[in-house]
């Protein structure tokens, strides 16, 4: 049966709009009790308020960044209000949790059943907030606004029902600069920037609505914006520029008065600088208004090539993604999983380098590496092998270094030395030198040597067998003097090593290392290892 | 400039970078709707089996599925995982993605696009609900019909395996999770941000998901390559 018509409800979704809003802040999903029961009763409804009334002071002022740090420092500055001592840590996680969990709804859309009589019910979708990803030398950045609906909460909750309407405000501006009421009128010049950067502020929202889902928008909606915002800005741009002369004029009439007196008193410097700053804002709402024109003519643009695409779009229909895609996924055959790439190709940016680039056959990581160079900001997980065996390359760098170095000291002594003399002699090749001493290697090294007491190069020589790369990065002496053999056929003359330790005598020296900016200094006590040249 | 000239412009911009936008490079962008260009690209596309499509100011270059040549191939995907990967990581790696695409645009109105934001920690939450249902399948297996493959169940339980919450380490949930995303990021696809844990998509995939891949027509095809008999499969 159908319901009378009751001319009263017309409109009635207008109402419900508000209810819907400050449903999403009281009836808030996604609670979680740990911030919940910090709280009495309503204080938290409170605190999320006052965060909107933060964004929304914030949006209006683009010079200021509104990110999820400033709003936890606005936290910060009213928690005490409620009486409450919260740590700085606490108080990140709240304002994460108002904003993401409660405000944006942990990234979810909100709807809201709403009645509109004689269509029946629809369902509205809540967006109270906003963000918008920049991309700064920091990573990425979100930055908060408020959305219209936002606003609507807001306006509705303080200001008049309607937003201050724009003549009303340049009247005022023009009746107080009149009145040389300076100080009000920086304050009414200020609110004309703000409210140029709001519109503009529209404009983004409504550009980012329309690329998301024209559906979602409605043309009234887009007419209103566009028709409202041209005939305003055109009539906006005349008045401005005669109250800039205006403000010429002032500035003329002062500069006469210093003229005729020679100097200005106190009263009239005060309100040659508050001139000064009105001249600032207005010139900087014009030069908004410019922009604001600009973005207008784009938003029409887009706004026509979305609706006629949409119009080839409008007879096709989406499939349901979980029963055509997800489902077969998880039923599929053995053999269709190595194909699995071929649902994501279509997403995926073409890949030529891969089949077409030469170097990928000689490169073990070609086409990682090519990829770490488009989006900068990005960096590549590094497989935990490819670092582990980077680490077993250098120590057996390292050790074989040292055992070269040790045989070629004991050939140029041709007699037995003291370790602390092999030690000094290092020091003059620095590379190394730094590389042996870090991690203490050079040490530990020592000792295992010493452990051996023997290195004996004829047996090594008679009984050599095939040798591979010392996977471990554990001390190899026979990898090293494989490697040193190549260069050095005749190993330096020695015919054996004996690493002893004759008494109790100790080397001692001090490490420094330079970490950064800092200098650490340790302090490594070691036996003073004798070693027995034996030479052929 | 002759539109053969043109249309092997547009096509290696294309092939450079995936897309060509209109707010960066207009003068080209508008070339794409000449008519003498867009047959030539129409040949292209053909012989060389991709797509080309306009999408809200960007112009995207779209490898057909089976397309191994400007495409992706498995051991591509593999070696996203490890260098030592198996197939089931490969096969755990596509399920992720195409699970994080099925909780973006996975929504059963209007409009599918049924997030703005993810939460790693709300992915894992999710992950862990749908492999538990097949887990839990895994151990009713002797009294009712099998419902999901043995290869599904196998991946459950690697996932499963998978430990540390909070570890960010290649072989816990949360370091698998993150590799997954750090390919799609490098394909345009999304964003890691919030100290990597949440994940945004990118206009790209918006544009690509809204108004092509999930388009109704595509339907035979994706059955098709789920029967074992989709292109080259």
């Amino acid at each position: 049966m159908a319901t009378p018509k009751l001319e009263f409800l017309e409109g009635f979704e207008q109402r419900m709009k508000l209810v819907a809003a400050i449903d999403s802040i009281i009836n808030r999903g996604n609670r979680k009790m740990e911030f919940e029961k910090l709280f009495e009763s309503g204080q938290l409804d409170n605190i999320i308020l006052s965060v909107l009334v933060f964004i929304m002071e914030r949006t209006l002022t683009e010079d200021e960044d509104c990110t999820l740090d400033s709003i936890a420092n606005f936290v910060a500055q009213i928690i005490p209000e409620y009486a409450l001592n919260l740590s700085s840590e606490i108080i990140h996680k709240l304002t994460e949790y108002i904003v993401k969990d409660i405000l944006q709804n942990g990234g979810e859309a909100r709807y809201y059943p709403v009645m509109r009589y004689g269509q029946g019910m629809d369902q509205l979708r809540i967006r109270l907030i906003d963000d918008k990803l920049i991309d700064d030398r920091r990573g990425y950045v979100l930055n908060y606004q408020l959305t219209d609906q936002g606003y609507d909460l807001l306006f509705r909750t303080k200001e008049v029902e309607q937003e201050i309407s724009f003549t009303i405000e340049e009247l005022k501006l023009r009746e107080l600069i009149k009145r040389k009421n300076y100080k009000k009128a920086i304050g009414q010049s200020a609110n004309l920037v703000q409210m140029i950067r709001q519109k503009k502020n529209d404009i983004r929202q409504f550009i980012q609505k329309v690329r998301e889902n024209i559906y979602d928008v409605n043309i009234e909606e887009f007419e209103r914006l566009v028709a409202g915002t041209y005939t305003l800005l055109e009539e906006e741009y005349g008045m401005m520029n005669e109250i800039r002369e205006m403000i010429v004029l002032s500035e003329e009439r002062l500069k006469e008065e210093e003229n005729t007196r020679g100097a200005l008193d106190e009263q009239m410097s005060k309100a040659r600088s508050e001139i000064a700053v009105i001249r600032r804002n207005i010139n900087l709402t014009i030069s908004e208004q410019k922009e604001l024109i600009l973005e207008r003519l784009s938003l029409s643009r887009i706004y026509k090539e979305t609706i006629a695409d949409s119009f080839a779009l409008s007879r096709a229909r989406y499939y349901d993604f979980e029963q055509l895609i997800l489902k077969p996924l998880e039923n599929c055959a053995e053999n269709n999983i190595s194909s699995f790439w071929q649902l994501l190709n279509p997403l995926f940016k073409p890949n030529p380098d891969r089949t077409l680039n030469l170097l990928t056959l000689y490169e073990r990581q070609a086409r990682l590496k090519q990829e770490e160079e488009t989006p900068q900001s990005i960096v590549v997980e590094e497989l935990g092998e490819d670092t582990e065996l980077r680490r077993i390359k250098k120590i057996n760098d390292c050790n074989l270094e040292f055992i070269r170095s040790l045989l070629e000291f004991a050939n140029r002594r041709r007699e037995s030395f003291r370790f602390g003399e092999l030690f000094q002699d290092l020091q003059s090749n620095e590379p190394l030198f730094n590389e042996l001493t870090a991690d203490d290697l050079i040490f530990k090294t020592i000792l295992k040597l010493y452990d051996l007491q023997v290195i004996d190069l004829n047996k090594w020589k008679a009984q050599q067998e095939d040798v591979v790369a010392n996977a471990t990065g554990e001390l190899d002496v026979s990898y090293c003097l494989y490697r040193i053999e190549y260069a050095q056929p005749d190993l330096y003359g020695i015919k054996k090593l004996e690493i002893l330790k004759p008494d109790e005598q100790l080397f001692e020296q001090e490490i420094t290392t330079r970490i950064g900016e800092e200098l650490f200094s340790r302090r490594i006590a070691i036996s003073d290892f004798k070693i027995e040249v034996s030479l052929e | 400039m002759s539109d053969i000239k043109t249309a092997l412009k547009i096509y290696r911009r294309l092939l450079e970078k995936g897309q060509l936008d209109r707010e960066t490079e207009g003068d080209l962008f508008l070339e794409f709707r000449n008519g003498e260009v867009r047959s030539i690209l129409a040949e292209f596309e053909e012989e060389l089996d991709f797509k080309a499509i306009e999408i809200a100011g960007s112009i995207y270059l779209l490898p057909n599925s089976g397309n191994g040549v400007l495409g992706f191939t498995t051991k591509d995907l593999r070696e996203s995982v490890a260098t030592d990967a198996r197939l089931v990581d490969a096969y755990l790696l596509s399920y992720i993605s195409m699970f994080i695409l099925y909780l973006f645009y996975g929504g059963r109105n209007r409009n599918p696009k049924q997030r703005e934001f993810l939460r790693i920690s709300k992915l894992i939450e999710e992950l862990d609900r749908r492999f538990a249902l097949a887990l839990a399948d895994r151990e009713e297996a002797q009294v009712l019909e099998e419902k999901y493959a043995l290869n599904y169940t196998r991946m459950a339980e690697l996932w499963d395996s998978k430990q540390d919450f909070e570890e960010r380490g290649r072989k816990t949930k949360t370091g698998t999770i993150l590799n997954t995303c750090r390919l799609l990021e490098r394909e345009n696809l999304l964003r890691l941000v919030d100290e990597d844990r949440e994940l945004r998509p990118t206009r790209k995939l918006d544009d690509l998901m809204l108004n092509y891949y999930l388009d109704d027509s595509r339907v035979t095809e994706i059955k098709g390559f789920f029967e074992g008999v989709g292109p080259d499969a």
